[in-house]
């Protein structure tokens, strides 16, 4: 999964811990990934057997900073790349990337619809713009992609707006969807002679 | 407090043999320092929308607000001296003033009151503003469809409207004036308290207002937050149809 090797990007940057691990996370991945804390614990647990990744050692001797705690008293755990590990994010960077399938709930309500289900499909098609609004609203005032180029801004801010932008694009490339078959329907319900009912 | 108000606005247009509907019930509060970006393709009723709110057009249904004013009930001559004073409109068609410079075109609205010299040095300002100071002695015929953009928010800018209405003020420009035109509405409304409804065709020059909304076929979707009421029921065509 491609949530190991950003764990493993993320530690060749620099060490970290399994809490530090999830907020680097957040920041430079963004809140459109929608993390669930625990994979990032999982992947270390296999980046760890895989021997990519290392505890440094949590001996008594250990240096302070890497002996705090959690807020429960666990030692915790600090994490850093080993040198295959590093050869192995180098790997991934460069091999291809897949693409993820799009699953949405209303793929399925409209793929098992029926001529009735039209004015409620119609009705979702509104109430799926409103929420792709809602999704749109969190980017307010958020740097955008051609005000940052235009200034010389550093590269990690760059990464991280192009990844925001991503998700802008898809929002603007559903609504733009929404509309066309809300239109489709539209046209259609006002044509009912146009529509048979699934034999 | 609400400056602009539009309710339950309708509007529709014969277009050849078939009835469209431009606005279908529009609902639309904006306060002062309001930046609103409206999202619409073409035909969405956008334009329309803009021009009902700028008493040019009169709604079929509902009514729009403007100060604690039903437009309705204002004379023709008191809604046009409306648009040379509180309301500001950059359309996309806009023209300046036939055989004036852009300077001069900007100035005009302040000849009256100021004196020329002080009226066109504002009016360099306000175009500098909006990066466009290079084509002051420029002619219309001269300006590419960005400049004639902003040479016409600069126009609207000079008179310090408390509404500013804005039709695709970010069509045509490169992505560096794009974001100086949108910085400079933020500010106008953030600084000087002006209300802003602006139009946009997609989501990327949305997102420096304040509220973004959606509009299509005459409808305007808006996130939850926004919504009055639990969702959305727009009635079908059917019903539609049952009672018209």
């Amino acid at each position: 999964m491609s949530v190991k090797y950003a764990v493993l990007g993320l530690l060749a940057q620099r060490r970290g811990y399994g809490y530090d691990l999830v907020q680097r996370f957040e920041e430079q991945v963004g809140p459109a990934w929608q993390l669930n804390a625990g994979a990032i614990y999982v992947a270390l647990d296999k980046l760890e057997q895989e021997g990519l990744v290392r505890p440094i050692a949590s001996g008594d001797g250990d240096a302070p900073a890497t002996r705090r705690r959690t807020v429960r008293g666990a030692p915790r755990v600090i994490y850093e790349a080993t040198p295959q590990g590093l050869d192995r994010f180098e790997d991934w960077m460069a091999t291809g990337s897949t693409m993820s399938p799009l699953r949405e709930e209303l793929h399925l309500k409209l793929a098992l619809s029926q001529p009735r289900n039209l004015p409620r499909l119609i009705q979702l098609t509104y109430e799926q713009e409103q929420a792709c609004l809602e999704r749109l609203e969190q980017h307010l005032g958020g740097a955008a992609f051609d005000d940052l180029l235009a200034s010389t801004p550093p590269w990690s801010a760059v990464a991280s707006v192009m990844v925001r932008d991503a998700e802008i694009a898809h929002l603007q490339a559903t609504v733009e969807w929404l509309r066309r078959i809300r239109e489709a329907m539209r046209w259609l319900q006002e044509r009912p002679e146009a529509l048979r009912p699934r034999s | 407090m609400t400056l602009l108000s539009l309710d339950g606005v309708t509007k529709r247009f014969a277009r050849g043999y078939r009835e469209v509907e431009a606005l279908a019930g529009v609902e639309l509060d904006v306060e002062a320092g309001d930046f609103v970006a409206i999202w619409g393709g073409s035909r969405s009723g956008k334009t329309t929308l803009l021009r009902v709110a700028a008493g040019i057009e009169s709604p079929d249904g509902g009514r729009v607000v403007f100060d604690d004013r039903n437009l309705a009930t204002l004379s023709r001559r008191a809604r046009a001296r409306l648009l040379l004073t509180d309301i500001g409109c950059v359309w996309q068609t806009g023209r300046i003033t036939r055989g004036l410079s852009v300077l001069d075109h900007v100035a005009l609205p302040r000849f009256k009151e100021h004196s020329h010299a002080q009226a066109r040095r504002e009016a360099h300002d306000v175009l500098e503003r909006v990066g466009v100071a290079q084509c002051a002695n420029a002619r219309w015929h001269e300006l590419s469809d960005g400049e004639r953009t902003r040479v016409a928010l600069a126009h609207a800018l000079i008179r310090r409207p408390r509404l500013l209405l804005a039709d695709e003020p970010t069509a045509n420009l490169n992505m560096i004036e794009r974001e100086q035109v949108l910085s400079v509405l933020r500010s106008v409304a953030e600084e000087a308290g002006v209300a802003i409804v602006m139009t946009a065709p997609d989501a990327p020059n949305l997102l420096q207002s304040h509220r973004l909304m959606s509009l299509d076929g005459g409808r305007l979707i808006k996130p939850r937050s926004e919504q009055r009421g639990t969702l959305i029921d727009f009635p079908s065509a059917s019903e539609r149809a049952g009672r018209g």
